[in-house]
């Protein structure tokens, strides 16, 4: 530990020499909170959200210096979705923990002597009112803007934005081939749910379950009705109302956890709806895909992952089209 | 404890003001004055930005040492640990106002459904209203804690006047209703926005600000004194009622006032850092047990020792289990219910009144 | 305590005996009604044909045996233990307000559930009874001593106040074990709202004969409450071992609350409004409050779990936040009424 206060503070005394000779052109951008004049080129990003905003950040190459991240149940920090979406984590990246989302260490932030710092709508108020003393503080409302448009923010805010340009639009290549392969994409259904590892829960999702959800929709896939006519983009769904989600394909996910594995989240299933299988279709059909956690990430990579697992089930092989029981 | 030799007695030439000073209360006051000098100092040198005391020492004397540094003395440690003192002081004061109130010597703001108020006001606004800013919610806040306040002081009050335990007891009872509503809006709202309100909720001081301080410090500059101002008279309404009539004091209204500005202390501070149990519950006991003394100066014990609470909860909060940081709100129940639970058994009056 | 009035007295046997019929109606009325109805609309015959005709293989059927049926018998067994619980706990410190919740017994059960399978690492669901009442009856004896040991002895206001300051202190370690290690603790986030969705009714089959015998142990005891309620002399005067008797109630308290909380996590307000309204009908003998208490607290929780179900499809709201919205206005007019 004390090592570390050494090596932190020495490497504040070593960029105290060397960021004031660094004086940054700057531009003005607008966000959730305000219009802001950042770096045109920042070198020095903090992520108050590790899945939402430093994953994305990461992947386009941007500067990122710290994010924030989650303990496990040893006490070690761990970027949540960073190894199994990218293959990264604070232990092989010169990423800096600073705090978990909703308990941030403002001092390690300030140490990090960022130019910049990204957070969101789940970030405490006076948490972002604090930090603009250390940096531009940008608020991306993920939730309004959905999937592209917040990575698309994050490109644009970290001077990235053509990286990001250039994969979308291999992705928005790849929806139309996968589209070629399929046909009539609007003729097919599919419904987006997530379980509680314990099977107390079961949410279902009209929109924004991150890269499943986006490629979904760019795909142009229907939504059985009563899914479409959820108000809120997603709801706590009741066991008895189950058939209402039965569609060509349904979709689940499994994580990274030991409680969270394919079979567990399948037993959790069994345990929340009993006989749920025979009950639906797209379950009897071997219609019913349990996808790996990045594809509900919000990631580029997670785009590429859903889009793949989308097309090898539904292009990949032959189904069982959904036809209504009664 | 009023023998001449427990009190410095200064009198004007013309005898009519009369200053009479408790020596042991002066004492403890600046024991505790001390001690929170000290823990502000720890405060202002621990961190997880590793710098030499010297260097924090050198910051404060106007010396930069570097911008960053400058930055977190400035901005991000010193006005938490004038929050923190600021806070602590004003629920010890709102707890110690509460009590005279209510003749109850375990009333506490969180315990009358203060704090629950000014959460429930918090999160719905949070969960509900996309563009809620931060700037708002003091006073959101505010207004939730006074509302239940009044709810609570209207419920239990019936023909025959409001009685200590029915005050307790509606508070629990309307606490408890309202934490339900707030849970159901945490679990069934924008998760992203309830989020954000997470860390207020836990009581957490990490975020305050200059502009904080400010808040507080002038709400405490003009509430201390106008409780101090009705010291005398309640005082007199805490012998009981009877005893305060025959004194020609208008119970009711000093009753009313006093429990004003509890509510208002409370509110403020809840407003600010979140809630904060247990400190207005402890302080003011503590204080009586520390140095005997009358009510002026037990307020000023009360808040002093409200301060150093508040202060140590935060720096073991962020130091203890560093780099994880632990919310002070959470921090002063973990202390306080102990020292809360002996207090109940020594104390003479807990029940009697 | 002379700020809350002593329960009415009187009861009126040709009441009371008449009562029990009509209370086991309600229920049955009430356990049918939670079958019948829910967030799919079923026709009565489906229902009963489900009931007595079960075929596997259609969900109709499924949903009735296998998702209401269980949860309308797991609403039974709760809301009549806690109401029991709560009845029992009333008259045994003589505190109208006592209450598995208030004094701390469900937070103590639930934070020892929640140290054991969080930090310790247990997850053979077996255990999580016998963890559940450890748990139970060691803030259950904490609150109590406490309560003893302040001037004046265990009065209500004593008992409530030991008992919100344990469970304020226990929910804070809750709090700072969920800052310490966030992803087990997501896990627990629904069980710990309380509630009888998704609940693994295979833990009947552990929890099961405990409660039993605490129910049946809980009504014998019950004339012998009567007395206590009257204060530990004149029990004694009439023969009334206490310390025994006390030792037995609190073990069938204990068993009652704790076996509740790993049925179906920490639910509030039950045990404390019940017997309340109970004793409104049959005055403030305990050999019919304790029965009573026990049917009424069935047919409360049916009827807030039948709510909880229904209110907003395809939604379903935790049972544990409606208990309280619907619990706690009821205890505010109640302390309204009761005290003066």
């Amino acid at each position: 530990m004390s090592r570390f206060f050494f090596r932190s503070a020495l490497a504040a005394l070593a960029l105290s020499v060397v960021v004031p000779a660094l004086a940054q052109e700057t531009r003005s951008v607008t966000a959730a909170n305000g219009t802001f004049d950042i770096p045109v080129a920042p070198q020095r990003i903090v992520a108050l959200n590790d899945q939402i905003v430093a994953l994305p950040l990461y992947e386009l190459g941007a500067a990122l210096v710290g994010s924030a991240g989650r303990v496990d149940a040893e006490g070690n920090t761990y970027l949540r979705g960073g190894m199994d979406t990218l293959g990264i984590d604070y232990s092989n990246t010169d990423i800096a923990y600073v705090g978990q989302f909703n308990a941030l260490d403002l001092e390690a932030i300030a140490a990090l002597q960022p130019d910049l710092i990204i957070g969101g709508t789940y970030t405490d108020p006076a948490v972002i009112d604090q930090l603009q003393s250390v940096a531009p503080t940008l608020v991306v409302d993920n939730g309004a803007l959905g999937l592209i448009e917040t990575i698309r923010t994050l490109a644009d805010a970290s001077g990235q934005t053509g990286n990001f340009e250039a994969r979308y639009q291999r992705y928005l290549d790849n929806i139309e081939r996968t589209k070629s392969y399929i046909g009539d994409t609007s003729a097919i259904s599919a419904t987006t749910t997530f379980m509680f590892p314990a099977g107390e829960e079961l949410w279902v999702y009209r929109a924004n379950l991150g890269a499943i959800s986006q490629v979904l929709a760019d795909l142009g896939f229907a939504q059985p009705a009563a899914v479409a006519a959820l108000e809120a983009p997603q709801a706590p769904w009741s066991a008895e109302l189950i058939q209402e989600l039965d569609a060509d394909f349904i979709f689940g996910f499994y994580r990274q956890q030991p409680d969270a594995t394919p079979d567990a989240v399948r037993a959790a299933y069994e345990k929340f709806a009993p006989g749920f299988c025979q009950a639906l279709s797209a379950c009897r059909n071997g219609q019913m895909v349990l996808l790996p956690g990045p594809a509900f990430g919000s990631t580029m990579a997670g785009l590429d992952l859903a889009l793949d697992l989308v097309e090898t089930h539904v292009a990949g092989r032959p189904f069982i089209p959904f036809e209504e029981a009664r | 404890m009023s023998t001449a030799a427990s009190h410095w007695v200064f009198r004007s030439k013309s005898e009519r003001v009369a200053l009479r000073l408790p020596v042991r209360a002066l004492l403890a006051l600046l024991l505790l004055a001390l001690a929170l000098l000290v823990i502000s100092c720890v405060s202002l040198a621990t961190g997880t930005y590793g710098v030499a005391f010297n260097e924090v020492i050198d910051t404060l004397r106007g010396l930069s040492v570097s911008r960053a540094l400058d930055n977190v003395v400035w901005e991000f440690r010193f006005p938490r640990t004038l929050a923190a003192a600021l806070v602590g002081a004003m629920m010890a004061l709102s707890g110690a106002a509460l009590q005279n109130t209510t003749r109850n010597g375990l009333a506490d703001p969180s315990l009358v459904g203060v704090s629950q108020g000014a959460a429930l006001a918090v999160v719905s606004l949070t969960v509900l209203f996309s563009d809620f800013s931060g700037a708002l919610r003091p006073w959101a806040a505010f207004a939730g804690a006074i509302l239940v306040a009044l709810a609570i002081q209207g419920l239990s009050h019936t023909r025959q006047g409001g009685s200590a335990i029915r005050f307790i007891l509606m508070g629990i009872g309307l606490s408890t209703f309202i934490s339900s509503i707030t849970s159901a809006l945490m679990t069934y709202g924008d998760i992203d926005r309830a989020m954000a309100a997470l860390s207020w909720l836990a009581g957490s001081i990490n975020a305050a600000s200059w502009s904080d301080v400010w808040t507080l410090g002038l709400w405490c500059a003009v509430l201390l004194p106008a409780l101090l101002a009705i010291s005398r008279s309640s005082a007199a309404t805490r012998m009981g009622e009877a005893t305060a009539i025959s004194l020609g004091v208008r119970t009711k209204r000093i009753r009313n006032l006093q429990l004003a500005i509890a509510v208002a202390l409370a509110a403020i501070a809840t407003s600010v850092v979140g809630p904060l149990g247990f400190v207005g519950l402890i302080a003011p006991h503590a204080a009586r047990r520390i140095a005997p003394a009358g009510i002026g100066f037990h307020l000023l014990v009360t808040a002093m020792a409200g301060a150093v609470l508040v202060s140590l909860a935060d720096l073991i909060g962020r130091a203890a289990f560093a780099p994880i940081q632990i919310p002070a709100g959470l921090l002063t129940a973990l202390i306080g219910v102990p020292l809360f639970i002996v207090l109940m058994v020594r104390s003479r009056s807990a029940t009697s009144h | 305590m002379s700020a809350i009035a002593a329960p009415n007295a009187g009861t009126h046997p040709v009441r009371a005996w008449s009562g029990v019929p009509v209370l086991f109606g309600v229920l049955l009325f009430a356990f049918l009604l939670h079958i019948a109805v829910g967030a799919k609309q079923l026709s009565p015959g489906t229902v009963i044909a489900a009931l007595f005709d079960f075929d596997q293989t259609t969900f109709d059927h499924v949903i009735v045996r296998n998702l209401r049926l269980p949860r309308a018998v797991l609403a039974v067994i709760v809301g009549a233990s806690l109401s029991l619980a709560g009845a029992l706990m009333q008259g045994v410190t003589r505190n109208p307000l006592a209450d598995p919740a208030l004094l701390g017994l469900t937070s103590g059960a639930a934070f020892a559930v929640v140290i054991a399978t969080s930090v310790m690492g247990f997850s053979s669901m077996v255990f999580i009874p016998w963890i559940a009442m450890l748990g139970a009856l060691g803030a259950a004896l904490v609150v109590y001593l406490i309560a003893r040991l302040v001037p004046g002895g265990a009065t209500p206001l004593s008992l409530t106040l030991s008992g919100a300051a344990i469970s304020a202190f226990l929910s804070a370690v809750i709090s700072v074990i969920h800052l310490l290690d966030q992803d087990t603790f997501e896990n627990l986030r629904v069980w710990l709202t309380g509630g009888l969705a998704g609940r693994d009714i295979t833990l009947l089959l552990y929890v099961g004969p405990p409660m039993a015998l605490a129910l049946i142990g809980g009504v014998l005891l019950a004339p012998r409450v009567t007395v206590l309620a009257m204060g530990d002399e004149i029990a004694q005067g009439l023969g009334v071992q206490t310390g025994a008797l006390k030792v037995q109630l609190l073990a069938v308290v204990v068993v009652l609350t704790a076996c509740s909380v790993a049925l179906a996590g920490p639910l509030g307000f039950i045990g404390l409004v019940i017997p309340h309204i109970v004793r409104l009908y049959v005055g403030s003998d305990y050999r019919w409050i304790v029965p009573y208490a026990a049917l009424a607290g069935a047919v409360y929780l049916l009827g807030v779990d039948t709510i909880a179900r229904i209110a907003i499809p395809p939604r379903e709201i935790s049972t544990g936040i409606i208990t309280a919205m619907i619990g706690a206005p009821l205890f505010i007019q109640l302390v309204r009424r009761r005290t003066r």
